[in-house]
């Protein structure tokens, strides 16, 4: 019943919408072809509701496969918005733990005896999972190293030391002492986080 | 009162128009071509109220606002072809007003073809 009241209703409505639009026609040669074109207008429009009534199932069948679609787009945008969500999150965790890191192992670097300064750079391995536990792909330590000897020799501010250029022997001393302060700072890192040595590279600066 | 401004602009037109005709045709013909397009634009800008009124009423009869487009399209056209066909013939231009209006009348074939398919394929539907 209340479809056929929708329908009657509607049918009243399309009528005052024609005799509306007839008032708005041209009044010359035009008319005709405009009177045409309202009448089929006016058919579709009182048809269409008739097939939507004799073609019901089919009807509710496309409605309920366009609400699904339109459900499934939107879970589908709050699904995206999730993992990017989840994307920046993981970033930005990332990126504290390896500024952490470093200021750690830098703090670690500079208890050893002979370092300055010292500058870690660390590249974390972001696909790290169960079966490859590394997380460390490669780990920079540049260190600035105090002169001893300078120090030791310089004792008074007014008298500089004097140095005798003794060439390579002076060369071969000093990287002999940066190997084993490298072994040295080597071993700290690896000791203390646990760190494979081949991770480790040191630069002096 | 619009009306008195439409009157006025139109009566002020044919009286120019009438008494620059014995001298000047052509300038006649201008005149006139103004006084129209400006009662044209006149009329034009008082439309959208009815089209709001069109399209509220559609709305609410559930018709799809595709074919009411599309008959306001073909009024429009119309309503524009038949004036320009008219100044075509009050300059003397019967032949030029004639293409016009062949012109417009093939647009609104051409518009009225989804409206001629729709209503075939709900012919057809209906029939088992």
């Amino acid at each position: 019943m209340s479809v056929l009241t929708e329908l009657v209703r509607n049918i009243m409505l399309i009528i005052i919408l024609t005799s509306f639009l007839d008032m708005i026609m041209p009044s010359h040669s035009m008319q005709r072809f405009v009177k045409v074109v309202m009448g089929l207008f006016v058919l579709i429009a009182i048809l269409n509701p008739i097939l939507n009534l004799i073609n019901q199932g089919q009807e509710i069948e496309a409605f309920v496969w366009q609400e699904e679609e339109f459900y499934e787009s939107q879970f589908n945008s709050v699904l995206e918005q999730g993992e990017n969500l989840q994307r920046v999150n993981r970033e930005i965790l990332w990126e504290t733990y390896q500024q952490k890191i470093e200021k750690q192992m830098e703090t670690l670097v500079l208890t050893v005896d002979g370092v300055e300064k010292a500058e870690v750079q660390v590249q974390l391995d972001q696909t790290v999972n169960k079966e490859c536990p590394e997380l460390f792909e490669e780990i920079l330590v540049s260190i600035g190293v105090s002169n001893k000897d300078e120090e030791k020799e310089g004792g008074s501010e007014f008298i500089k030391p004097v140095k005798i250029n003794q060439g390579k022997t002076i060369e071969k001393q000093r990287s002999r002492e940066e190997q084993l302060l490298e072994a040295e700072i080597i071993k700290v890192i690896s000791q203390y986080l646990g760190i494979k040595d081949q991770q480790i590279k040191i630069v002096f600066t | 009162m619009e009306i008195f401004q439409v009157v006025g602009i139109g009566l002020t037109g044919a009286v120019l128009a009438v008494y620059v005709k014995e001298s000047n045709r052509e300038i006649a013909v201008l005149i006139s071509l103004v006084t129209g397009l400006v009662l044209f634009l006149f009329a034009l800008s008082q439309v959208g109220a009815v089209i709001k009124v069109l399209v509220e009423l559609a709305t609410r009869a559930n018709i799809n606002l595709f074919y009411l487009t599309i008959v306001l399209k073909i009024m429009g056209i119309a309503y524009i072809a038949e004036f320009g066909a008219q100044i075509c013939r009050d300059a003397g231009e019967g032949s030029t007003a004639t293409k016009i209006e062949f012109a417009a009348k093939i647009l609104v074939m051409v518009l009225a073809l989804p409206i001629i398919m729709a209503l075939m394929e709900s012919v057809l539907r209906l029939l088992p």
